[in-house]
């Protein structure tokens, strides 16, 4: 909100211009961003492209994530509102890399006599204003002379109030108007409250077991099928995620233009379950209810995180599915750091994440992790030659619909695979008052954005 | 007294200085790389995985990857020589001291407040209970604290927000600075301990009363305030001083649950907003600084019962 | 003139076991300036006799009976009334001065806030409070007011506690076993101050105490208390060389100067008094006739008198 990036995104996923006008790939490792010329710095200041690239240099230097997501090299200002970024390699999707909020555009006046970030002086709707070290409070106030748009409210106070409790009392009170995150079986009690509103959307995460291909048997295509044919999805996002969130289809969520819109949601069929179990030769000889081959039983040891409240439940309801078609599930729910050592020790068999998908508004940014045999996500060590060839050819396709169509084939054939077996979309709650007016939600953004059209009524 | 006081003060360093090595070596045997943790906390678009680049390079910044004991030595002789508790890895290029000396302020703010409640109102309820034994207000105030006793702190906390800021609008719900904000916070915190001291100074003080120097006193022909002030009171508060230095030393290590509901800036939230992150410096000295604190207070507690029980002497 | 007249005192406890008689039919009177000695085993009902005079007894205690002091009644006296008399007029050296020292409070000042309280300056009380454990034997005087109770001896507890029964001109000193625990040098000091401050203030003194050497030297008169009740009552040379009682023929023949003759068996529980004569028990010339009736007192003169079937003649 106080700081913008060169290029915006829609609901849909779509990119769209923001500071930048327009972007052409100029050659494999080079890319030319034409900049708006009405922009002003809250500091009064036009911004040029000399801060662009002050900020691209500054950020792919300082932080990790966006340098190794980026590839890159450098850029160059070729006039005031015209600049040139080369990368390394080819990267299509530079320009949905360039979405992401790390690359919000600042003035170097951010910065201080040393050197490092103190204040952000972005040309977002709202200007920086305070920030309490001790409280963590930080205000915002109005830009006055914003380029979009005039702005409608004269500021924000973020205040940190970590229980969800409090933070229902604190609005419900009427001490905030605006907060976030509920436990989701409060979510209708707090919707019935007069003057408080609760709505759902999808986020852009989602809930999917990942698969350890250093154990046997799950290579057996036939045992993750089974896996998934004993989910009940619906069952899951009904009474475990009290519906905010919903069945995955796909690996993407419904909104994001980007996905493969062929994909249905994966059946729900326990007998066809069981027998692909027979046929791999699990039966349950010994009537306990649970299938063996060569008198050993079917074990499954399925793990999770507490980082994320539904993740236990969640993980509880899959055993007892497993349970259902005769896998004896042992389910263990640790604290995340925990559960990263398990995952390099391979001491697992699934692991259940919330997995974000689309921090970079592209296909290109999840599928290469989760299904390269050399992914970074491709922590179940999944190797597959064709699948890697084809997102190779994908990743450096530079023709976008090209690219796009090569990226649903990768999706449809790896849904097929299921190297990782996806869940359900992840849902959030917002809570407003019923004064703010003009709340629109951005699953672009990686964190709750609030848009410059907000407004609180009397 | 003085060879007493420098053996004292001598175990006390001993302690915290065994304490920190304690906090420091059972982080590193949580599970969980802290490089990889670290990175998980600071580095937008790296919550779901770290590269091995990335944990390298925290690792080399912080000399993650010498041998604990090493980093463990090097941090210590910051403390000593130089009063340097180091930087957090996760708050960038902020020294620990500034982070810890922010969360102390509210912390001890909050835990004098309640420790003022506490003895405001356990102590002269739990005479006035004992005078009035078995009388109908001991007996409504002696229910009021079995409640305050069985509930736990979180609901009191919420309920207190409930009736006070919801229904009656008197107070802020959570937040620090203004001094209304306090109020919640430091009752709630109090509600247990003031029940607890409520309890023992009405039992200690029916047992003072009972002592044969009280029944004396009544011989001498002294006046019942003056037994009550001058030799009941004193020697009922006798053993309830331990329970009171007990209690402060809690609330100086910072309430967790209290200071998550209220918002409040304090210790515990920095306490495990750090253990979370693996910011081995920051949870250490934080360790260092409770233990610090609790073992000072209860160590001014003994030295006070050198000047109020006569009986007490040490050598 | 009569200071002190007690008539049927009955104290009575009740317990969850049953009500403890701890006070039975209890008469006897005391003149200005003189000392009656209350003697007895331990149990024997001495302490509730001092204590239901100076009305300290717990508050479930019933009595009954009147006890007069200086005209006034005191069993109904009104509560202000009462603690006007305490300290001033009736004052008491308890019988276990270890427990009745505060221990947090400076011994000058377990003596000095009775002064204080009655609006003397601070350093004055201070002074008063040495003289009187001077007055005591307690010397170093100053020394011992800035010490502390658990500093002294159980001796010099005693006395501390006697300096401040003292403290006032009470007309009437209760001292509870004033002697206990005291050296033969201490036992002498105690016993030369409270005869001073009898004749000084011309108070009387109800000395309860298991020390009949004492009770002896220093009592004009003796009442033998057994179960709670008195069982001889006379003039202390009368009871000292003449006893009647076969049980204060049996207390005299247990002093050390006698041979530390001891009385075998044990006095009756005072939940269940026997029918007849409390005694009898242990009684080497009992009949019939005391195991059955209770012998009455038999009056000879206001403090005079012996209960018993067969009283040794003089
Ligand atoms: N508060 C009380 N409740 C029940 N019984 C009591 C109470 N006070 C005294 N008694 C009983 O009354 C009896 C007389 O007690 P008292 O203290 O007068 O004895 P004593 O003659 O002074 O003995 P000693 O020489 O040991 O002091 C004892 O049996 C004692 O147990
Ligand atoms: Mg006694």
């Amino acid at each position: 909100m106080v700081t913008e990036p060169l290029v915006g995104a829609t609901q849909e996923f779509v990119l769209t211009p923001k500071l930048a006008t327009s972007w052409n790939q100029t050659s494999p490792t080079t890319w030319e961003f034409k900049l708006r010329d009405d922009v002003k710095f809250h500091n009064g200041q036009p911004m040029t492209a000399n801060e662009v690239k002050f900020t691209l240099d500054r950020t792919c230097k300082l932080n990790a994530a966006s340098r190794e997501m980026a590839d890159y090299k450098s850029s160059r200002v070729i006039d005031d509102h015209t600049i040139e970024v080369t990368t390394n390699t080819n990267i299509p999707i530079l320009p949905a890399i360039l979405h992401y909020s790390n690359f919000g555009i600042i003035h170097p006046d951010s910065l201080n006599a040393q050197g490092n970030f103190s204040i952000p002086v972005g040309t977002g709707p709202m200007m920086y204003d305070s920030f309490d070290q001790q409280t963590r409070v930080f205000t915002v106030k109005k830009n006055p002379d914003y380029w979009a748009g005039t702005v409608k409210l004269d500021g924000v106070v973020f205040s940190s109030v970590p229980d969800h409790n409090s933070r229902t009392l604190a609005i419900e009170k009427g001490d905030i108007d605006f907060t976030v995150d509920l436990p989701y079986n409060e979510a209708e009690r707090i919707d019935a409250l007069p003057g408080i509103t609760v709505e759902k959307y999808l986020t852009p995460r989602v809930y999917v077991l990942y698969v350890n291909f250093d154990r046997a048997p799950l290579q057996d295509i036939r045992l993750r099928q089974a896996l998934s044919l004993a989910i009940n999805r619906t069952d899951i996002v009904n009474h475990v995620l009290y519906g905010i969130g919903q069945p995955a289809k796909g690996f993407f969520l419904p909104s994001m233009s980007f996905g493969n819109k062929n994909l249905e949601q994966l059946p729900y069929d326990p007998v066809k379950a069981k027998a692909l179990l027979a046929e791999m030769g699990y039966k349950d000889t010994n009537g306990d209810g649970i299938v063996e081959k060569d008198g050993q039983p079917l074990t499954i040891n399925l793990i999770t995180a507490t980082n994320r409240p539904a993740l236990s439940p969640m993980a509880e309801t899959i055993g007892s599915d497993l349970k259902a078609i005769g896998i004896q599930s042992k389910v263990e729910v640790m604290a995340s750091a925990a559960g990263n050592d398990r995952v390099s020790a391979g001491t697992y068999d699934l692991n259940l994440v919330a997995n974000n998908i689309a921090m970079v508004p592209d296909p290109g940014y999840i599928l290469p992790k989760w299904f390269k045999s050399t992914g970074d996500t491709n922590k179940g060590h999944y190797k597959n030659a064709t699948l890697d060839a084809q997102i190779d050819d994908a990743m450096h396709t530079v023709d976008d619909k090209e690219r796009l169509a090569k990226w649903n084939k990768v999706e449809a054939d790896a849904y097929d695979l299921l190297p990782i077996i996806p869940v359900a979309d992840y849902g959030v709650l917002i809570v407003k008052k019923d004064t703010v007016q003009g709340y629109k939600f951005d699953p672009t953004a990686h964190d709750y954005a609030l848009d410059y059209e907000i407004t609180i009524t009397e | 007294m003085h060879y007493y006081l420098i053996k004292r003060l001598g175990f006390l360093v001993l302690t915290i200085i065994a304490a920190s090595a304690l906090a420091f070596f059972m982080l590193h045997a949580v599970p969980g790389e802290t490089a990889e943790n670290v990175a998980r906390h600071t580095i937008v678009g790296m919550e779901d995985s770290v590269s091995a680049e990335v944990a390298q390079e925290i690792s080399s910044k912080y000399n993650l990857n010498d041998p604990i004991w090493i980093q463990y030595t090097n941090w210590l002789s910051g403390l000593i020589f130089r009063g340097d508790l180091g930087s957090s890895y996760v708050y960038k290029d902020t020294s620990v001291m500034t982070l810890i000396s922010l969360a102390l302020g509210p912390t001890i703010i909050l835990a004098i407040a309640s420790m003022l409640i506490v003895i405001v109102v356990g102590i002269p309820l739990g005479m006035y209970c004992a005078v009035h034994e078995n009388r109908p207000s001991d007996l409504i105030i002696r229910g009021a604290t079995i409640l305050s006793i069985s509930f736990p702190s979180f609901w009191l906390a919420l309920m207190l927000i409930l009736v006070f800021s919801l229904m009656l609008n008197l107070l802020p719900v959570a937040g620090y600075g203004s001094p209304a904000n306090i109020v919640l916070p430091a009752v709630a915190l109090a509600l247990h301990p003031t029940a607890v001291v409520l309890r023992i100074v009405r039992t200690s003080m029916l047992e003072t009363l009972g002592q044969q120097y009280i029944t004396f006193a009544i011989a001498k022909g002294l006046s019942f305030g003056h037994i009550l002030w001058n030799h009941a009171i004193k020697n009922a508060l006798i053993p309830v001083l331990t329970l009171l230095g007990v209690y402060f030393g809690h609330l100086l290590a910072g309430t967790v649950i209290i200071e998550n509901i209220f918002a409040w800036p304090g210790i515990g939230n920095l306490l495990i907003s750090s253990v979370d992150a693996r910011d081995i410096p920051v949870v250490t000295s934080c360790i260092v600084v409770i233990v610090a604190m609790f073992l000072i207070v209860n160590f001014v507690v003994d030295i006070s019962y050198h000047f109020i029980d006569p009986r007490i002497r040490y050598e | 003139m009569t200071l002190l007249s007690i008539h049927d005192l009955n104290v009575r406890f009740p317990t969850g076991e049953g009500t403890v008689h701890a006070s039975r039919d209890v008469s006897f009177s005391m003149e200005s300036g003189e000392v009656l000695g209350l003697v007895g085993e331990t149990g024997s009902g001495k302490s509730v006799i001092g204590q239901a005079i100076i009305r300290l007894l717990p508050s479930n205690a019933n009595i009954t009976g009147t006890i007069a002091f200086n005209g006034q009644e005191l069993t109904t006296l009104k509560d202000d009334a009462m603690h006007a008399l305490r300290g001033r007029s009736i004052s008491l050296v308890p019988q276990n001065p270890s427990g009745s020292l505060d221990p947090l409070l400076r011994n000058g000042m377990q003596i000095g806030e009775i002064f204080i309280e009655r609006g003397t300056a601070k350093n004055t009380a201070w002074e008063k409070a040495c003289d009187l454990l001077v007055t005591v034997g307690l010397i170093p005087s100053e020394q011992i007011a800035k010490e502390y109770p658990h500093e002294l001896s159980g001796g010099m507890r005693q006395r501390l506690t006697t300096s401040i029964a003292i403290a006032e001109n009470s007309r009437l000193i209760i001292a509870d076993e004033p002697t206990k625990g005291l050296d033969f040098h201490a036992r002498e000091t105690t016993a030369r101050v409270l005869s001073e401050i009898k004749k000084r203030d011309n108070a009387s003194l109800l000395l309860i105490t298991h020390d009949l050497y004492l009770a002896e030297h220093l009592c004009d008169w003796i009442a033998v208390l057994y179960a709670g009740e008195i069982v001889e009552i006379g003039p202390a040379g009368q009871i000292f060389n003449t006893p009647r009682h076969p049980y204060t023929q049996a207390l005299i023949r247990a002093m050390p100067k006698n041979g530390l003759v001891p009385l075998d068996g044990q006095s009756p529980s005072l939940m269940a008094i026997p029918e007849g004569c409390c005694f009898a028990d242990r009684c080497s010339c009992h009949s019939e006739r005391c195991s059955k009736e209770h012998p009455d007192l038999i009056q000879e003169s206001l403090n005079g008198g012996v209960r018993c079937h067969h009283p040794f003649s003089s």
